[in-house]
């Protein structure tokens, strides 16, 4: 699967293999219909912007998706296995506030300081991980409140005041957060690096064969031993670390941190996540399919201005073609004429579907349950257990 | 240009009729100043009283009053020294105020409504609260009909509040985008510029004082072309600088690759897009000068970059002073009946490196009122 179709749900049921074939056919056009916007796109502001097509303003697109890409990456994981977080936004602020004022107020060790960010977004995850797995409150629920929480602790600990970090400051910190190898800058080697190891331990660890599976069919996981519990909390304490890490990097970045840091983000991140074709109900998506949908984001923040749209009719162009390529996804999904043209639609997979094998929809009700269940309370099955 | 020197040009002499006292704006910032260091010591002159003592009412001040304060904005530390201003004056004639402020991200029509709508459930004496949207003016007008004595603080549009009787102390947004543009635009002349885009970022797209400011920026630029055949056109970016100021300058950098050897100038909206600016020139390692930067606001993100040269000029609100005359207003309105002003504009300070000692002077006075009521220093 060249472009990065990792894997869906492993089946637990006698129908599995045709249950399997048919979404994998689905995922693979998706990601070749949104890999196609990119490219479209990227071809587009290549030729119609001017200065688009350079070394230069190419690597600070990639700088604009570097941050939404990191976070993106581990709620690849949190949404296929599920749940999401809202949270990120919140929890990249407060991070950040607390970096700087460790250092500014507290005089502590710019790199102590850093690893203490991290450390308080892993913390942040492993809350939102256990109230969600543990007390069985919705994510949606317990993330909405840690946005509002953290938001305001973040406001509390500044005072409303962004946090300096000393203008002599100095430390090595400062490059790994934003200096560069061979003229490329730290942040977008940070983002290679997560999606290289994102996509290897989705696509050929254990691990990441049972995020799918507890997304895809969280009863049927756990009929198979997995703990479906721990695999959503390690996926939650994954979003909090890269949602600290992040924080610590814009502070070593810009040496401030305001405490409105990361308003919105969290929708930045989850619109990559779902332009990028992770399934909402969980169980499907790759890594890959996150970057390309944030660098469609990126794309669009940086092709727009260098085509010298009026400011205000930005944020209408993006949302439009939002729109456009999550209509794109929906009509491959539900077959028809584009998706023959891809060659995926409906008549397409029964084409390729052996005779005497039953249809996808026949699949059991425990197995469609879960899929209304995602973000919100475990089914009654999975509480008892 | 001289001290007596217009920014169009003209001599200050010019259009002043004979007679007519003429400040520059150096005097007129330490008049500013010196105002606002009065009204510090003010009640020291009237009651003999600190100005951090708890004041218990007293008869030569009329009955204890509330004001109930109904904001948002409050993540932004500008608008705290409003609230420090507010409740000094409050203080100081032995009044209460009490706070209903949002601390949200995404400040919006509705989070100001319920923030009003709290204000006035308390029954207070006085409602003070800021026309960042057009619904703040039905609420104050139910408000008034209540028998609240209401006030605008911080922002309202002029016309608006003359025209509805409603007092209001803070800056006159178009006036003073006028003056930023001009500025500009004449610091542009004075360096052998005659065109060019001056550039603006809007982190709030819809906000009053941020798209007044806009307009009177453009509007500046425009007499300015004027009256000196100058070419200076306007450009805005969307730049998000309130929520991420990474992306920000990122945006920034990508504006400017767009606008390449057009771009001649930042003209700075608010606290967050000037804060932007300077880190897009320190990023891009400008330096001092090299590019004209003037914006609205001082604060700590804003005069340290005065202080090196690298703004030339902002557009000072005084906070404090707009939060202090709310408060003194008010109580001259309802407890001596005596009403001195509709609209007072704040926001006039014109500060440049050469005289951002002075807003320190200013800034250090209230950064102790700020402890003293358990406001971040």
């Amino acid at each position: 699967m060249s472009v990065g179709i990792d894997r869906v749900a492993p089946a637990a049921s006698p129908g599995a293999r045709s249950v399997r074939s048919a979404p994998t056919y689905v995922a693979l056009a998706q990601q070749i219909g949104i890999t196609a916007v990119a490219v479209v796109l990227f071809i587009v502001f290549s030729v119609r912007a001017e200065n688009f097509l350079t070394v230069s303003n190419l690597l600070d697109v990639l700088r604009l998706v570097s941050f939404t890409a990191i976070v993106g990456v581990a709620m690849t994981f949190l949404f296929i296995a599920g749940e999401f977080d809202i949270s990120v936004g919140s929890t990249f602020g407060l991070t950040a506030v607390v970096m700087a004022e460790l250092v500014s107020s507290s005089g502590v060790d710019i790199w102590a300081a850093a690893f203490c960010a991290v450390a308080l977004g892993t913390c942040i995850g492993l809350i939102n991980g256990l109230v969600t797995t543990r007390l069985g409150v919705p994510s949606f629920i317990v993330t909405l409140g840690m946005l509002s929480l953290l938001r305001g602790l973040a406001l509390v600990i500044s005072g409303g005041f962004p946090p300096e970090l000393p203008s002599d400051a100095k430390s090595r910190f400062f490059s790994v957060a934003n200096g560069t190898v061979l003229g490329i800058p730290a942040q977008v080697l940070w983002m290679v690096g997560f999606i290289v190891v994102g996509i290897l331990v989705l696509r050929t660890t254990t691990f990441g064969a049972h995020v799918y599976a507890t997304g895809g069919n969280v009863v049927a996981a756990r009929a198979s031993g997995i703990n479906t519990r721990r695999i959503k909390l390690v996926c939650f304490v994954l979003t909090g670390a890269s949602a600290g890490l992040i924080g610590a990097l814009e502070t070593g970045w810009l040496k401030t941190a305001p405490p409105t840091t990361g308003g919105g983000f969290e929708l930045e991140v989850i619109g990559a996540v779902v332009i990028g074709g992770v399934a909402l109900y969980g169980g499907e998506g790759s890594v890959f399919g996150t970057f390309i949908g944030a660098a469609i984001l990126g794309m669009l923040d940086n092709g727009i201005v260098l085509l010298g749209v009026q400011a205000n009719w930005t944020q209408v162009v993006i949302g439009a073609i939002i729109v456009v390529a999550a209509s794109l996804d929906v009509m491959i999904r539900r077959g028809g004429k584009l998706a023959s043209v891809l060659g995926v639609g409906s008549e397409a997979i029964r084409a390729r579907r052996p005779a005497g094998r039953p249809e996808p929809a026949a699949a059991t009700p425990a197995q469609a349950e879960p899929r209304t269940k995602v973000g919100g309370a475990p089914s009654s099955k999975e509480e008892s257990r | 240009m001289s001290d007596n020197t217009r920014i169009d040009g003209k001599h200050r002499d010019d259009d002043a009729a004979p007679g007519t006292p003429r400040l520059d704006r150096a005097s007129l910032l330490a008049l500013t100043g010196a105002a606002t260091a009065g009204a510090l010591a003010l009640p020291q002159l009237a009651f003999g009283e600190s100005t951090r003592s708890a004041v218990s009412p007293s008869t030569n001040r009329g009955p204890a009053k509330t004001i109930a304060v109904g904001f948002i904005y409050g993540a932004n530390p500008s608008v705290t020294d409003i609230f420090v201003g507010l409740r000094n004056a409050a203080e100081l004639v032995g009044w209460k105020t009490k706070l209903f402020v949002s601390y949200a991200n995404a400040e919006s029509a509705l989070t100001l409504e319920k923030e009003i709508e709290q204000a006035i459930t308390v029954k207070p004496d006085v409602l003070i609260t800021g026309m960042w949207y057009p619904n703040a003016q039905p609420l104050m007008l139910k408000a008034r009909k209540q028998g609240i004595y209401v006030m605008a603080a911080n922002v309202a549009d002029p016309a608006t509040v003359t025209k509805l009787g409603i007092p209001f102390a803070g800056q006159d947004f178009v006036a003073a985008g006028e003056t930023l543009g001009q500025a500009i635009a004449g610091e542009l002349l004075k360096r052998g510029k005659k065109d060019g885009v001056i550039l603006s970022g809007n982190g709030a797209p819809g906000a009053l004082p941020i798209e007044q400011r806009i307009q009177g920026i453009k509007q500046g630029t425009q007499k300015f072309n004027k009256a000196n055949g100058t070419n200076f056109s306007n450009d805005t970016l969307n730049d998000q600088s309130p929520v991420d100021l990474g992306k920000s300058v990122l945006l920034y950098k990508t504006k400017l690759t767009q606008l390449g050897k057009k771009f001649v100038a930042f003209a700075g909206t608010g606290t967050e897009t000037g804060t932007a600016n300077i880190k897009v020139a320190q990023t891009l390692g400008w330096k001092p000068g090299q590019y004209i930067i003037g914006t609205f606001d001082t604060g700590p993100s804003i005069n340290p970059a005065i202080r090196s040269g690298l703004v030339q000029f902002a557009m000072d609100q005084q906070f404090f002073l707009s939060g202090l005359m709310s408060g003194f207003h008010a109580w001259l309105a309802v407890n001596r009946m005596f009403t001195p002003l509709t609209v007072y504009n704040t926001g006039s300070a014109y500060v440049t490196p050469k005289t951002i000692g002075q807003v320190d002077t200013r800034d250090a006075a209230v950064a102790q009122l700020r402890k003293a009521y358990g406001f971040k220093v």
